[in-house]
């Protein structure tokens, strides 16, 4: 709230809590071929009302996915604890059990049983983008709002159950999303205005909603509702935290594609323009755009060098689509036979590496041709998940207090004796220095090659970009069989995060 | 992909070989023979990445056999200005932990003009 004069014992506990909240919610949402998911999140900077807000965009089987926005009773790290225990069971019960009803009625008994989680409040929609249907609950919580092509929006019925855990159990309804539509689920901060019913709140959210997705089946479309909705509807400060996540049901599904090119330089260039093309209309993040090109340009080259003896050049085929599953399988195939790379040839035969280093997986396949018995295919399988980056802030004041000064930034490397990386970390590893931080970690270690030691124990603050630099880093190191070793202070801000999300850290007393 | 333009400056005791654009296996023999020029007319050579907006291995191929044969003849080699964004292939092979690289051309000839002070 604008004039209040946060002191440092609760700013330290409203940055574990902005901490805890950022670890524990989504940070990427997944890019499908028939729905657009955006999401906006704006934590409250006061102090009683962080903590407790949280949503998930879960896909599941068949192209269908899951919307859920959810309040937490109370507030702080307490809440934000239990609100990333039932994201976590929900997310489980949802990959797990078929029957939606089912996976509500656990999770509303998994409520009954934690303190905590007493009166949470849910609302939960399961989209089918390719009929449209909608099956949702909402549980104590308020309902989702419908946008339709014509810009009108209308509010589902509210299935009137009350809050998880509270003796009523969840009941399912039906609902509709015709292609181009657009179905928004909220938190409560975004309709509570002072001074306003909760119906003039809704009444408000709908205008604004509608307002924003202008010509509603425009791409984007649900970006644009979460981002000006929140806009328009916090302008005047807001005390509670402000969940908004959004699905448009896409009128036509994103394109497959297919070229098929002789095996010689020129058509590396229009498979790249091509490709690049396709991206661009599959509503990738620019990082995930970014790796599938490079991989699918060191496949394809890889084809045109290696396939086909000179004399006797042939064809290679490209492949793409996006799955069901938010995937990206891009295919390269060729029909020469399979020569393995040069070793005289030291300083070439990277591309595969790399291609599989930046992408989620690499897979090389040769044998007998799908189409054409007889003859022998090889294929370049490139898997991919994309993501879309959910916008998560803080409330907190923009200037940081004094408290958080301290070393600067730095990461000192070395190579020990025995051939292991060692690297030193110091100061705040957050949002504008974890990637620096895991370039350097990546290339003392060799590209993962070799073991690697980080030292975190001067890290003065772990903020979740950190977490997942860590997370990137310890992934390529364990793709090459190397250990990544991290020693942190104990009690010390790192260690807590690092042993909340699961990261074996070692602690480091002094000695 | 429009084509990448190539310039080979002197600057001081160095050649400076500038890129903009995007490299692969197209125009591999262009690099290849602009960095020929380059360190046909003196034995340091600076690379300026400020400009590439993407890089394959068959460009770091080609980075890999001049610096090599620089080093070899006693000569010096560096990069400067590589973006991490588009020149992952750097990092993700260590190579970018051996070349020496700078965020600056200016640094790089820094460097490179302290190493040859007298001792």
């Amino acid at each position: 709230m604008p004039g209040t004069a946060h002191d440092d014992d609760t700013l330290a506990r409203l940055g574990v809590v902005a901490e805890l909240q950022e670890a524990l919610l989504p940070t990427a949402l997944p890019v499908l071929p028939r729905a657009r998911i955006a999401a906006r999140y704006l934590a409250a900077g006061h102090e009683r009302s962080a903590g407790g807000d949280w949503f998930d965009a879960i896909p599941l089987d068949g192209g269908r996915v899951a919307l859920v926005v959810g309040d937490v009773v109370g507030h702080g790290v307490a809440a934000s604890a239990a609100m990333g225990q039932l994201r976590a069971v929900l997310a489980e019960l949802l990959a797990a059990e078929a029957d939606l009803g089912h996976v509500l009625a656990r999770a509303d008994a998994f409520a009954a049983r934690t303190r905590a989680l007493r009166a949470a409040t849910l609302a939960l929609a399961a989209l089918d983008p390719a009929t449209g249907t909608l099956r949702y609950t909402t549980c104590g919580h308020p309902p989702p709002l419908v946008i339709g092509t014509d810009g009108t929006a209308r509010y589902l019925e509210a299935t009137g159950t009350g809050p998880l855990g509270t003796g009523t159990p969840p009941v399912l309804a039906a609902g509709a999303l015709a292609p181009g539509e657009l179905v928004l689920l909220y938190s409560d901060g975004l309709i509570e205005r002072p001074n306003r019913t909760l119906a003039e709140g809704m009444a408000e959210l709908a205008a604004a909603a509608a307002d924003a997705t202008g010509a509603a089946g425009a791409a984007g479309a649900a970006e644009r509702v979460c981002r000006l909705a929140v806009e328009r509807l916090t302008c005047a400060g807001h005390a509670d935290d402000i969940t908004a996540l959004a699905a448009q049901r896409l009128a036509e599904p994103v394109p497959v594609l297919r070229l098929e090119l002789p095996s010689e330089r020129p058509s590396l260039t229009t498979a790249r323009d091509a490709f690049a093309r396709w991206l661009s209309r599959l509503d990738a993040d620019d990082d995930d755009a970014g790796a599938l090109h490079l991989a699918m340009v060191e496949v394809f080259t890889n084809a045109i060098e290696h396939a086909y003896p000179r004399e006797a050049p042939g064809t290679i085929e490209l492949d793409a689509r996006l799955g069901e599953d938010g995937y990206v399988e891009c295919l390269v195939t060729d029909r020469g036979t399979w020569r393995p790379p040069d070793p005289a040839d030291a300083d070439r035969g990277h591309g595969l590496m790399v291609a599989g280093q930046v992408v989620d997986s690499l897979l090389v396949r040769h044998g007998a041709g799908r189409r054409e018995t007889g003859v022998e295919e090889t294929v370049v399988t490139l898997r991919h998940r994309l993501r879309r980056p959910a916008i998560l802030a803080s409330g907190l004041p923009a200037a940081p207090p004094a408290r958080l000064a301290g070393p600067a930034f730095a990461v000192d490397t070395s190579m020990a004796a025995g051939a292991t990386a060692r690297a030193l970390v110091h100061g705040p590893v957050d949002i504008t220095t974890a990637d620096r931080m895991a370039r350097r970690l990546l290339s003392v270690s060799r590209g993962g090659t070799v073991p690697l030691v980080a030292d975190l124990t001067g890290v003065t603050q772990l903020a979740s970009a950190g977490v997942q630099a860590l997370y990137a880093v310890s992934e390529q190191l364990a793709a090459h069989g190397q250990e990544l070793t991290l020693i942190t202070a104990p009690g010390s801000a790192a260690h807590v995060v690092l042993a909340l999300v699961q990261l074996p850290c070692v602690a480091w007393d002094g000695r | 992909m429009a084509e990448p333009s190539f310039s080979v400056e002197p600057r001081g005791a160095s050649m400076v070989v500038s890129v903009r654009g995007e490299l692969d296996i197209t125009s591999s023999p262009r690099f290849d023979e602009c960095l020929s020029e380059a360190s046909g007319r003196g034995d340091r050579v600076v690379l300026d990445m400020s400009g590439v907006d993407f890089m394959d291995t068959t460009a770091l191929a080609v980075i890999v056999g001049h610096w090599k044969r620089l080093v070899a003849a006693g000569g010096v080699f560096a990069l400067a200005g590589a973006r991490y964004r588009y020149t992952k292939a750097l990092w993700i092979t260590g190579l970018a932990d051996r070349l020496p690289m700078y965020d600056t051309v200016d640094d790089a000839l820094a460097a490179s003009s302290e190493a040859s002070e007298p001792r």
